[in-house]
């Protein structure tokens, strides 16, 4: 069954690795493709997704029950719209944990919705594990590993397995003039160039968009055909 | 013998003799754990007047409670597995059904 919606977790276990950043285009990326979106953020301070995109996001916590319903059962409800998460690292452990014990991934694939885990990749030991565990844990969901081109250009592909053809995001490096403008929230990359006096800035930016954003259709291409083969039985 | 959690019963555990006199006095006694399920996911469950697998599947109740009564089962189940309840029962009937033959 060619799935319907799609469910994008954006997660680490490590805190700034670009999960926020990542979610943030990735809303934007919906809303320019004309998809309904809710966008749940599951993080505490300055700079989250919330305050970037205050429109489209829901403040979420999975501390209390209450907190539990309200996300998990708006994730599954079948709406016709798009979710996107923002997983903060200091909820990657419990929200996986009852993801897992609640058969989440299974009650998504089964409502005909793709379940999808944006995860960006780091060198330490703790990443690698996580990394191995959710593949075990929720089978079901499509992994795609996010590399940020802020640390470097190793993708660290042999420490989490990923051989051959095995496709990873790229998150392209955002030129330093161009970041000081987008890393202050309120941002939409969906709304007007952040300089409308520097011509320059707003090149960059489109271009640097226009990467990350083949990146998305590529990746949402690849959950589709997967989807596809299993439904015919390839 | 069945230590049931569902409502956070305690066993005894402060007080080691009369914990002893209940748990130790019966030979070849085989103990099983009900853990405690979720208040709300419990109480779904009697409201609701199904069987605890009718629940889970439902998808008219609440993702997360049938996520809690799914999780829950699963622990009994493992615990009835554990103590091989199904050999057990039947070993007794099959005793019980030659006394009664003899």
């Amino acid at each position: 069954m060619p799935f319907r919606n799609s469910i994008t977790i954006v997660a680490s276990p490590r805190p700034r690795v670009g999960k926020t950043l990542l979610a943030r285009l990735l809303t934007d990326f919906h809303l320019q493709e004309g998809h309904s979106v809710a966008a749940f953020d599951l993080n505490a301070g300055k700079g989250t997704l919330a305050q970037f995109l205050p429109e489209h996001v829901s403040r979420s916590a999975i501390d209390d029950l209450k907190g539990q319903m309200a996300l998990f059962d708006r994730l599954i409800l079948d709406d016709g719209v798009t979710k996107i998460v923002d997983l903060g690292h200091g909820s990657f452990q419990p929200f996986f944990t009852l993801a897992h014990q609640f058969g989440f991934a299974a009650e998504t694939r089964s409502r005909g919705n793709a379940l999808v885990i944006l995860y960006l990749l780091t060198p330490d030991h703790t990443s690698v594990e996580a990394y191995r565990s959710l593949r075990s844990r929720l089978p079901e969901a499509v992994m795609a590993p996010v590399h940020n081109e802020i640390f470097g250009v190793a993708q660290h592909r042999e420490r989490y397995g990923l051989v051959g053809s095995a496709t990873v995001i790229r998150l392209p490096l955002l030129a330093p003039a161009v970041r000081k403008y987008v890393e202050i929230p309120p941002f939409s990359f969906a709304d007007s160039p952040p300089s409308a006096d520097d011509v320059d800035i707003d090149i960059e930016l489109q271009h640097w968009l226009g990467r990350i954003y083949l990146e998305f259709r590529e990746l949402y291409l690849r959950v589709l055909l997967t989807d596809l083969k299993s439904s015919i039985g390839l | 013998m069945v230590k049931n959690h569902i409502n956070e019963t305690s066993f005894f555990e402060w007080d080691p003799e009369t914990y002893k006199s209940y748990f130790k006095k019966i030979k070849d006694a085989q103990e099983v754990t009900i853990p405690k399920l979720n208040e709300m996911a419990c109480e779904q469950v009697e409201v609701a007047g199904v069987p605890y697998v009718s629940l889970f599947d439902n998808k008219k109740y609440s993702f997360v409670l049938r996520g809690y009564v799914r999780h829950w089962l699963g622990q009994v189940w493992r615990e009835f597995d554990r103590v091989r309840l199904v050999e057990l029962i039947s070993q007794k009937s099959e005793r019980n059904i030659r006394q009664a033959a003899s």
